[in-house]
This record gives structure tokens, C-alpha cells and sequence, in this order.
């Protein structure tokens, strides 16, 4: 085995991992045999030499262990570098190849940018709007309702919510809607309620919401029920409804928690039921669910406040308003030209950085080579 | 007498080893022995370890030979790495070894 030479080792190394733990066992083997025979020489016997010689390396099969695993870890040192060099040499080649290109390689790139990111932006407003619905019972029949008030100083033609009146309103005279529910919009003051109880406080987000919006959005209780319309009016009870997250988090999903009463805002409130899970507003998660009680006797003022939901029904004027709506945001299918557009886009982008390269190579041919293969 | 060695001493004592030429593990171990005229005398295993991590390291490279008896075994050599190592090692060595005579040394009260 003299013959083999180092560098051949090396590779049968790294090949078969078998023969380094062969190398460093003939390694030791040769140091203990030599302290052998210095044992032999001062005149101990084979065996005794063979054990004293054991005695002063150590525990053998220690370090025949540690050795190995140390060159274990040196090969796989060295196989990383050498990849890492590789890429660095490839990266080095293909940009310099670049660099003599500018024209082409600014091409390519931008021709990439603006797949990619035409692609990309067509999808996200795909994912947001056809593969992740809103997550209600009947999603393609709901409608925001704003009051539209031209000339307004917050920009012209804006939209604001409905004022109490106005939703009062809408649900006693529209026939065009079969429930409108609404909650305190954007302008409200106690988004986040603190809610106290005798583990500390804690801020929670929340909404005050018309009882019909349960109807409109389809909302269950899972524990419990959720408040009535009865209960909307005002002067009626403190009554609150918890979201499942919440019961989950807060109360360990004991269901003894309704009928028990919470502080919110300092204001006990009696817990009536538990919302289903995943339940929430289009725009925003809630934890606590209260009545709004709007004022039917309210007079029409400028607190448009309110945001309505409403589910079309069809007369008409509505039935046409709310299929213009349902257009503009739901009817996008795989047949549909917008995704036909998309997919088109894409391959145009691929094909013409499949053929930038061939045709530039064509480019370069010379005329009458080319002719002359002819 | 069998002092216990930390270590990095072992790494400085071997990287000076082989300072005189290529050497394999046992001829480090009587080299060392015979130098300190028996007061070192280090478990003769803890060498392969230290070599193995030391070549790692570049301080060292190993090569098959053939040794005195006509036997395979794995011979050592310095790199250009490996003296820089061993004369910043033997600096701070000095450095240390000079701080605590002078500590020993001071006077008594």
C-alpha cells in the first residue's frame, strides 16, 4: 500500500469515509507499536509491553473518536469551500460576461423587472379579491352603503358613512335591501375598550354594532347568543359579546363565562354569548362585541359616522347598482380576460428572453457565411 | 513527574517540534519528553487530536512516508501559517510566564 500516493488517499477519503477512520486507526496503531517496542527493548515481555505501551497513550478509543470526528468536520469544511468557490467563479464569469454586454444585460434585466413585477402585482390584487373572499355567509351579495356629499371640504364627491337618521332611514323605506347592519365607523373615539377584570386590565379592540349587522354578515354564536334587537335601543341593557379569540385567550374557553359580568370602560356589562370563530369586521378584528343603540328619534345631522352593510336584493335600481359592483369585484375567473391578459403577459416575457439571446447570436453572423451554407 | 498540560500549550509545544522537520506523532511525543528531560511527559494520545485540529486549522499538513522501521505512518510539516502561529504563541507565552515571576518574585511583607 506504499505506492498510493497522497493525493490519491485524499480522494479515496473523501469517497469512502470508512478508509479515514482506516487511516487514523493505522496512525495510532503505529505509535503504539512503537512504544512497544521500547517497552520490549527495557526487557518487559509482549503482553506487558503491549499494556504498558497502552497504559502510557490513554484511552484509545477516546481519541481515535475525537480524531475522527475532527476530520469529519475538516472534509466537510473543505467540500463547502470548494463549492463556495465554485459559485464565486461562476458569478465572476457571468457577470464579467454582462459587463461586456451592457446593452443586453440592461434589456434583460429590465424586460425581468417588469414581468416580474407586473406578475406579481396582478396576483396580489387576484389573491385579495377572488381566492381570499370575505368571509361571510353569501360574500358576493353584501354592499358597503355610503352617503355621497358633494362638495364637501374633505375633497370633492368623497364619500362619508350614514348618519343615524339615515340608516333609520334606509332600513324603514329601501326595499332594495333585505338587512343593513351597521357599527361605528373609523371616526368612533373607543376603537379599544379596556377591559378589567380582577386579573388587571387590558386593551382590547372593539365595536359598537346594530343588532342587523349579525343578520347581514350571518354572524352565530357558539356559546350563549348574541344581543337583539330588542336589546339595540337606547336605555336598553350593558350587554357585550365576546369574540372567540378572546374567550380562548382570556377565559380558557370556559363557557361559565356568560352570564358573568365584565368591566369595560369602567362599565360592567353582562356577557351574553361568545362569537363564533373567525368572525370579524371586513377592515378589522374585534373582541368585544356591544350594542350601538342608535336613537330612531335621532335628527338628521352631520355625524356621518356610521359605515352600513347591506345585502342586495333586487329591485331594479339596486339589483343593477349591486351587479355594476359585483362586476367590478368578484366576476374574475380563470376564462375571464383579465387572467387570459395575465398568463398571455407572462409568456410574452419569457419568450422574449428565450429569443433576445439566439437572435443576438444571429446578429453576428456574418452575411455571407450564412448565405454560403446555403 | 507528569505535569498536566492545557491545550494551547500542547498545540506551541508541537508546532515547535516541528520546527526541526517533518516528524510523526511518537517522534513528537520523545522529542518533547526529551527536551524537558522527562519533567513533560504528556498522554501520548492527546497528540492525534491536537495534530488533526491543527492541520485543520493550516497550521500543519500531513503526508504518508515511510518511517525508521519500515512502517507507514503520517509525518507532519510546518506551514508558513503555522510558524506565525507558534512565534505569536511563544510571545504571549513569554509575556504571561515574565507577569507571574514578577508576582512570585515580589517582595515579602
Amino acid at each position: 500500500m506504499d505506492w498510493i500516493p497522497d493525493r490519491y488517499r485524499e480522494l479515496r477519503s473523501r469517497l469512502w469515509p470508512e478508509r479515514l477512520e482506516e487511516d487514523i486507526a493505522e496512525e495510532i496503531e503505529h505509535h503504539l507499536s512503537l512504544l512497544t517496542e521500547e517497552s520490549i527493548r527495557r526487557g518487559l515481555a509482549p503482553d506487558a509491553a503491549r499494556r504498558a505501551a497502552l497504559e502510557r497513550f490513554g484511552d484509545v478509543e477516546r481519541y481515535r473518536a475525537a480524531t475522527r470526528a475532527i476530520d469529519e468536520s475538516y472534509l466537510r469544511k473543505r467540500r463547502r469551500m470548494e463549492h463556495l468557490d465554485a459559485i464565486r467563479r461562476e458569478l465572476r464569469h457571468a457577470l464579467r460576461g454582462l459587463a461586456c454586454n451592457p446593452s443586453f444585460a440592461t434589456v434583460t434585466v429590465l424586460t425581468l423587472a417588469l414581468g416580474i413585477g407586473a406578475v406579481t402585482a396582478i396576483f396580489a390584487v387576484l389573491h385579495s379579491v377572488v381566492l381570499s373572499p370575505l368571509p361571510y355567509a353569501e360574500a358576493d351579495r353584501l354592499v358597503y352603503i355610503d352617503s355621497h356629499v358633494p362638495g364637501s371640504s374633505l375633497g370633492s364627491g368623497r364619500a362619508w358613512g350614514l348618519s343615524e337618521a339615515g340608516y333609520f332611514h334606509f332600513r324603514d323605506n329601501s326595499r332594495a335591501f333585505e338587512h343593513i347592519g351597521v357599527y361605528a365607523g373609523a371616526f368612533a373615539s373607543n376603537v379599544w375598550a379596556n377591559l378589567t377584570d380582577d386579573r388587571g386590565a387590558r386593551r382590547v379592540p372593539g365595536m359598537a354594532v346594530s343588532a342587523s349587522l349579525f343578520d347581514a354578515l350571518g354572524a352565530r354564536a357558539v356559546v350563549g347568543r348574541l344581543f337583539t334587537a330588542e336589546e339595540d335601543r337606547p336605555g336598553g341593557p350593558d350587554v357585550v359579546v365576546l369574540s372567540h379569540d378572546l374567550w380562548q385567550r382570556e377565559y380558557g374557553g370556559d363557557p361559565a363565562v356568560v352570564g358573568s359580568t365584565i368591566m369595560l370602560n369602567l362599565e360592567p356589562r353582562e356577557v351574553v354569548g361568545v362569537m363564533a370563530p373567525g368572525f370579524r369586521l371586513p377592515d378589522r378584528r374585534v373582541d368585544v362585541w356591544v350594542p350601538l343603540r342608535l336613537n330612531p328619534a335621532a335628527r338628521p345631522v352631520n355625524a356621518h359616522y356610521l359605515a352600513a352593510v347591506g345585502i342586495g336584493l333586487g329591485i331594479a335600481g339596486a339589483l343593477v347598482t349591486t351587479r355594476l359592483l359585483r362586476a367590478l369585484l368578484f366576476e374574475v375567473s380563470p376564462t375571464d380576460p383579465l387572467t387570459l391578459g395575465a398568463a398571455a403577459a407572462l409568456l410574452l416575457v419569457v419568450g422574449l428572453l428565450a429569443s433576445l439571446d439566439p437572435a443576438r447570436r444571429a446578429a453576428r453572423v456574418d452575411p455571407m457565411l450564412a448565405l454560403r451554407a446555403e | 513527574m507528569r505535569l498536566e498540560l492545557l491545550q494551547g500549550t500542547l498545540d506551541m509545544l508541537v508546532l515547535r517540534a516541528l520546527t526541526r522537520g517533518p516528524m510523526h506523532g511518537y517522534a513528537i511525543a520523545r522529542w518533547i519528553e526529551e527536551r524537558t528531560d522527562d519533567a513533560l511527559r504528556i498522554e501520548e494520545g492527546s497528540l492525534y487530536p491536537a495534530l488533526h485540529r491543527m492541520q485543520k486549522r493550516g497550521w500543519i499538513v500531513s503526508q504518508w512516508g515511510l518511517s525508521e522501521n519500515n512502517r507507514r505512518a503520517r509525518y507532519y510539516t510546518l506551514t508558513p501559517a503555522g510558524r506565525k502561529q507558534l512565534q505569536a504563541e511563544t510571545a504571549t507565552w513569554s509575556r504571561f510566564a515574565a507577569a507571574v515571576m514578577k508576582v512570585l518574585e515580589a517582595e515579602p511583607a
